[in-house]
């Protein structure tokens, strides 16, 4: 026997272990979260289109070109975000682990380079375009609502678009500081 | 219809081998290893209806197994994994413990070796075949053979000095 075999010897003979009591239902349950939590950000995104859409359709109506075209940019700048994550998500639940690694590698470098593109350059579009909307919908605002809700979206529509774009370029940052390491990481190995 | 291997069996006949496979990948560290060996069958849970058994299961479920201990790796690449520390000094041992000795010194220096070679090595002490961990690696045949020698040569040679 040589030396490597008397290590290899020494590898496939070592005591077994035995997996901890419980483990299996962890793992059935690990995999239903896994689907969860791809779930949770749509659900999100769904509510905030289906907000606005129930909007459109109850208070306002399509009533004019201007109103229809403000309702279509936020509604569709919406859903066309949602469409992109929900792809993203399904390709990353869908990675196929049994692939070879260089394979899985590259595969997870082109989908890093893909999150780049909808972070920087999809989703300042979509809130460009939601901001437009909403502006050109601010005389529908102010002739369907009262005074008061009026001048309520007036101020908080502007703080809550400052917020979520604080809010995005956090999670923005955060997502690409891991991809950035990934890729170099996933290239240079 | 195919024949879907049943979960229950795939894990309880593989998953030592996964356990000691992820154990490599994290210097010995047990703790990581077995929520590492865990995700990994998370993973062969949700795909298991995809196995077209053009593979072996066993070899399917090291895949699996590796790619999960490489992403892990590279995504905690800043944080070192504990690394056991060993003596190479002969002590006056019953058998079991040098037994033990040699495996934390195995341990030890696969936990030096760069990332790919880790996986080769770990495939290689698994028994796996040249073509099949060449395969899944990406590297021909050839080249795949030439590397074993040397990650061989450097393992020994580490187990004796502690020295890479």
């Amino acid at each position: 026997m040589d030396a490597f075999e008397k290590l290899q010897n020494s590898w496939t003979t070592q005591k077994e272990v035995k997996p901890n009591e419980g483990a299996l239902h962890k793992i059935k349950i690990g995999a239903k979260n896994v689907s969860k939590q791809y779930v949770g950000n749509q659900i999100i995104l769904g509510i905030t289109a289906g907000a606005v859409l129930t909007f459109a359709l109850v208070y306002a109506g399509f009533s004019t070109t201007t109103t229809a075209i403000g309702f279509s940019l936020m509604i569709g700048c919406l859903l066309v975000r949602i469409g992109f994550e929900f792809y993203h998500n399904h390709r990353m639940k869908m990675l196929d682990f049994t692939l070879g690694a260089n394979d899985l590698r590259n595969k997870l470098v082109k989908h890093f380079d893909q999150r780049k593109w909808v972070h920087y350059v999809l989703t300042p579009l979509c809130v460009i375009t939601y901001t437009v909307g909403f502006i050109l919908l601010l005389p529908t605002f102010k002739n369907a609502l009262s005074e008061g809700f009026y001048t309520y979206i007036l101020i908080s529509g502007p703080i809550l678009l400052v917020l979520l774009i604080g809010l995005l370029v956090y999670v923005i940052r955060k997502e690409n500081k891991l991809n950035n390491q990934l890729k170099q990481l996933f290239t240079t190995v | 219809m195919k024949n879907l291997p049943d979960f229950e069996s795939v894990y309880s006949s593989h998953y030592a081998k996964v356990f000691r496979l992820c154990k490599g990948y994290t210097g010995g560290d047990e703790a990581l290893a077995e929520d590492l060996a865990q995700d990994a069958f998370i993973k062969v849970y949700t795909h298991l209806r995809t196995f077209k058994g053009a593979s072996q299961i066993g070899t399917w479920v090291y895949r699996i197994a590796v790619n999960t201990c490489l992403l892990y790796l590279r995504k905690n690449a800043k944080q070192s994994t504990k690394s056991l520390s060993f003596d190479v000094s002969d002590d006056l041992a019953d058998a079991s413990t040098i037994k033990e000795q040699q495996l934390q010194a195995l341990y030890s220096c696969i936990h030096k070796l760069k990332d790919d070679d880790k996986t080769i090595i770990l495939l290689t002490l698994e028994k796996m075949p040249q073509k099949e961990i060449a395969a899944f690696t990406g590297i021909t045949h050839e080249a795949i053979r030439v590397k074993i020698h040397r990650i061989k040569q450097q393992l020994i040679q580490c187990t004796q000095d502690g020295r890479i």
